[in-house]
This record gives C-alpha cells, structure tokens and sequence, in this order.
C-alpha cells in the first residue's frame, strides 16, 4: 500500500499535469492529446495545431502556473507566519498596492515590463506596512484577527480608489493595461517578464528553508524562540518572501485573489499543518486553480473571453463570506 | 554535558515596572533547584531569563560560564529548554509534530531527522507516556495530555538545563508525580533542573533545594526543611500556617483549616 504522504505528492502533480492538457486543448479550436505531444516532440510549423499550441496557449499555460503557484505559496507563508485563516495577499491589501504603485509607474515614469516589479514591490511593502499600522490603532479592540483582515480592506479599498484616479486623469493611456487591471492572463508577449521566474525560484527556495522554523511559530513568538526559532528574523523573511512572490505574480498577471486566501485552507483539510506537504499543495494546487479558471474564463461565455481575475473575484469573495461565517460560528479562524 | 546557571546581581523590569532587584544565586548540574514565591515575585521572570527570553537591565547570567548574553539563539537552545506556562496549540498539529519541534535546534536549515533526533524523541514520549498519542492530533487532547506532550517536547531539546514553569499545570494526581519524577530523573542525570512550583509539598518532596523569592529578591535559598519553615512562609506569603514533616516532605496547613 503506498504512504499518505506518497499520494499526497503524486495526485496533485497528476491533477496538475492533467488540468495543464485541458488547457493546452480546449479552446477556440479543439487540439487532441497526441496532437499536443506531437507539438512539442516533432513540431511542426505548418501545423496551424501546433502553432497555436506552442506559441499561444502554452505561453498562456505557463503564465497561469506561475501565478497561480506563486499566490498559493504567499497565501500559505501569510497564513502561517500570522496564524491568521482569512489573511491572503488580496485581503491584506498587497494586490491593490502594488498595483497602484504599477499604474503610477506606468503614468509617470513611463516604465513597462520586469522593470514595473520594482515599483509593484515598493507598493506591496507600503500597503501591507499600512495595514499593520490600522491594525496597531484598532489594538485591543476586538478580535485582533480580524481586526488584521479589515485594516486590509480597508488599505485595499483606499489603494483600489486611487488607482482608479490615477487612470482617471488620463483613461486612453492604459487601454492596453484595462485587461491586466482585472487580473488577466492575456495572448500577449510575456517575454519582458521572463525575469519575474528567477524571483519566484529564489522566493520558493527561501520559503523551503524558513519551512520549519515557520512551522514552529504556530506554537507562539515565545515557545518559538525557546526551541531556537530567531523569531523576527524568520517573521520578517517570510513575509518578504510572500510579498515578492505576490507581487511577481501580480506583475505578470494583475491583481488576482482567492487562490492566496483558499489553497491554504485545501492544505490543512488534505495534509495537516506541518512539514513540506502544504507547500507542495499549495504550489501544485495554487497552480491548478488558476489553470482552471482560465479554461473557464475561455469556455464560460465563448467565443468571448472573460477575464480570469474576474472568474477569481466572483468565486473568491463567495469563498471569503463563507470563511468567515465558518470563522464566526466556530469562534476560530 | 552539563552546564550551570549564574545569577549576577541581575536586575530585570518592564517599562514602567521593576521585576527583579539584584538577584544573585547558582543551580549547579545534578540538581533540582524549585523556586517557589507569591504571584508576581518574579518567578516565571526568573526562568524567561535563563532561556533569553528577555534580557537583564544590569548584572549578568552564565550559562556553564559564559554570558548568556553572548550565546547565539539556536545554540542557547542546545543549552536551555524551558517548558513554559503556555503555548499556542494548533490544533490540526499531530503529537508527533509537536514532540519533533523539540530537535529544531538541533537540526540543520534542509537536514532530514537523524537517528539521534528519532532516538531523543522516543526516549521524551517514552518518559512522559505519549508514545500511544502520537498520531492524534492536537485538538483532540485533554489538558493534560497536552501538558505531558509539551513537556515531551521540552525532554526531545536534550538540553543539559532544564527549566520548568508550573510543570504540574493540568495534571491530575498521577501525572503530576509523574513529571517531577521525570524531572528529578533528568537532574540525577545530570542535568540542572529549575522548576517553579506552587506546591511546598511537591517541593520539599522532589527538589534537593527551594528558593524562595519575594517581590523581585531571593528571601532564602537552601534544603527545602530549612527553608520552608513557619516563620518564613509568614513573613513571605503572608499566611499563618503549621508545618508538619512527615516522610522527608513538609506539609503547611493553613492555621484557619485547623479545627
């Protein structure tokens, strides 16, 4: 009989590899199985098949794994670094500030592919840095758990508004951007964002090493320390980790929620808390879910293509009142 | 590996609050040192220090004779494990888990658990009788149970100064001799073992000295019958009691529960 463990590694890279063929076939044009590996092991340019396999949807795929796996993995380090269920980058804010700083960027300093990460970044730090600011002046009040999740909307709702003045001022110059806006994985030429991969390679490596010190925070700053965690050292870390991950994420694909705030819950129901499972789970199966919602974003109202941000947004928030219902009637989040 | 602890002179508030005022005294490998003492003397205090949980405002504290200041946070946990008051419990954490934690410091960034870490965990749950409990899950405990699975953890950290808050917390009565027993055990091994207890029985009965602190300063320090005597546990806890020793243990019955 194979281990729980074993399974838990295979089924999600199954159900990834076999969402990633789903993608790869369904579409405007129907492409078969053994037509995509015969695209990629003997391909052929006169194949109109193979073209739009190699050239349009395996971008598109590939754009959507990264995304997808990079929320998954800061919904998780978020999660656990503020043993907090309903934290996430987009209920933290980060989304929204990073895009803002992008569409300042954007506006004012003309800036454009990998180079908008900088400003993004800068954006994450100061809306999440934001948020924990409310949260120190709503200290004491309430449920300091949710008080968090509520400066977050709060600094999101604020950065959302001024990101939409910004395009106020001049609505024609982010025509091109209106997609990215909602959250889109688009047929356009990610090839400036290529750099944005390294940054998520490093980031996940980082994530592996902090994982058991991460772990051990679930006991207390205190009990942590006792056991040899350098507490600041790894809380800090780790939530650099999460937001360069969101905000890679968010540069290539535009400010995308839900997979950050749900994968995390998916992992505690499958493989418990601790140890390199959640991780996995969270990257294969943060992945899957954005793979997912762009077939859907694609097949939903064919031939018109939805945004997958908006497919995100809508499931993401009837997801977000359900946890918290669940948080309320439990009393635990 | 054996190690002692120094109190020099050390002094020890919070912002607006002074906790300790000077406290010097040693607890040597071998012992079992208790600490007992009103609320809000500065006990806990006292034991969050020698874990570097917070640092001395003036004087210093040795660990096997060097500043503890000076000692790394990952290799003061070699030397130090503390079992605290308290600790969140995630409750989808298994028993195994949690037990396992107590080798963190001992184990490397990517290092995979080695035979000595398998082996320290087994001789902790084995000690504290959890061994059947391992793949439960937190939640699912009983306060004492959890207690007895914390204090497995702190065992699992192999550190030669153990020190103890309150051990018997949520223990009913087999269990709280169970971990003096186990925690005098780890003294006749060698190691220094500084326990904070409430009961004057469980101290004179288990631990070879018993220091009495009063607000922030030690008001005595030696064999648990010197110690707790009448006069001192008048002066101290402000109760009138009869000591009675009886099996090596001194009892203090309250002067009001006398008919």
């Amino acid at each position: 009989m194979m281990s729980k463990g074993l399974w838990a590694c295979i089924l999600p890279a199954s159900l990834l590899l076999g969402i990633s063929l789903l993608h790869l076939g369904l579409g405007a044009a129907r492409i078969g199985p053994a037509e995509i590996i015969r695209a990629f092991f003997a391909y052929d340019a006169t194949n109109y098949a193979h073209v739009v396999v190699v050239f349009q949807r395996l971008t598109r795929l590939v754009v959507a794994l990264y995304a997808g796996a990079a929320l998954g993995l800061a919904g998780l380090l978020l999660q656990k670094i503020m043993q907090n269920g309903l934290v996430s980058p987009s209920t933290l804010g980060i989304n929204a500030g990073a895009t803002t700083f992008v569409v300042l960027a954007v506006q004012f300093l003309g800036l454009g592919g990998a180079a908008l990460f900088l400003p993004a970044l800068a954006g994450g730090m100061v809306a999440i840095l934001l948020t924990f600011a409310v949260t120190g002046v709503l200290a004491g009040q309430g449920d300091g758990r949710l008080n968090l999740v509520l400066a977050g909307s709060m600094v999101g709702t604020l950065f959302s508004a001024l990101t939409t003045f910004v395009i106020s001022l001049d609505p024609e110059a982010f025509g091109n951007l209106l997609g990215w806006l909602i959250g889109d994985i688009g047929n356009f030429d990610y090839r400036a964002l290529a750099p944005m991969a390294p940054i998520g390679l490093v980031a996940l490596m980082g994530a592996i090493l902090l994982s058991r010190a991460v772990d051990i925070l679930a006991l207390g700053s205190e009990q942590a320390a006792v056991l040899g965690v350098n507490v600041r050292l790894v809380y800090v870390g780790t939530l650099l980790i999460a937001v360069m991950l969101t905000v890679s994420a968010v540069t290539v694909v535009g400010p995308i929620g839900f997979v950050g705030l749900v994968m995390p819950h998916i992992a505690r129901l499958l493989v418990g808390e601790t140890g390199p499972m959640p991780l996995w789970i969270c990257v294969a199966g943060g992945a899957s879910l954005l793979v997912g919602a762009d077939i859907l974003a694609r097949l939903l109202l064919a031939p018109r293509v939805l945004n997958v941000g908006t497919v995100m947004g809508l499931s993401g928030g009837l997801v977000f009142i359900g946890l918290i219902m669940v948080a309320a009637k439990r009393g635990r989040i | 590996m054996t190690a002692s602890i120094i109190f020099e002179a050390v002094d020890f508030g919070f912002r607006d609050r002074a906790v300790l005022h000077g406290l010097s005294f040693q607890a040597y490998p071998g012992e079992f040192l208790a600490i007992v003492g009103p609320n809000g003397c500065g006990k806990s205090t006292t034991l969050k220090l020698m874990a570097g949980l917070h640092q001395p405002v003036a004087g210093r504290i040795l660990i096997d004779g060097a500043d503890l200041h000076g000692i790394g946070r990952k290799a003061l946990s070699r030397q130090v494990a503390l079992l605290t008051q308290a600790s969140l419990a995630p409750p989808n954490m298994t028993v195994g888990d949690l037990v396992a934690m107590g080798r963190f410091a001992h184990q490397t960034l990517l290092g995979r658990r080695t035979a000595v870490d398998a082996a320290q965990i087994a001789r902790a749950m084995q000690r504290m009788e959890v061994e059947e409990l391992r793949d439960r899950r937190i939640g699912e405990l009983s306060g004492g149970q959890l207690q007895r699975c914390r204090m497995a953890m702190a065992l699992a950290q192999d550190a030669p100064i153990l020190l103890l808050d309150e051990p018997t917390t949520y223990l009913d009565l087999r269990y709280q001799f169970g971990i003096l027993e186990a925690a005098r055990a780890e003294a006749r091994a060698g190691r220094t073992v500084v326990a904070v207890l409430h009961d004057f029985t469980h101290a004179s009965l288990y631990a070879d000295r018993v220091a009495v602190m009063d607000d922030g300063r030690l008001a005595r320090l030696g064999p648990p019958a010197d110690v707790l005597t009448e006069e001192l546990v008048e002066k101290v806890f402000d109760v009138r009691t009869r000591a009675v020793v009886a099996h090596g243990a001194v009892f203090h019955i309250p002067d009001g529960a006398l008919k």
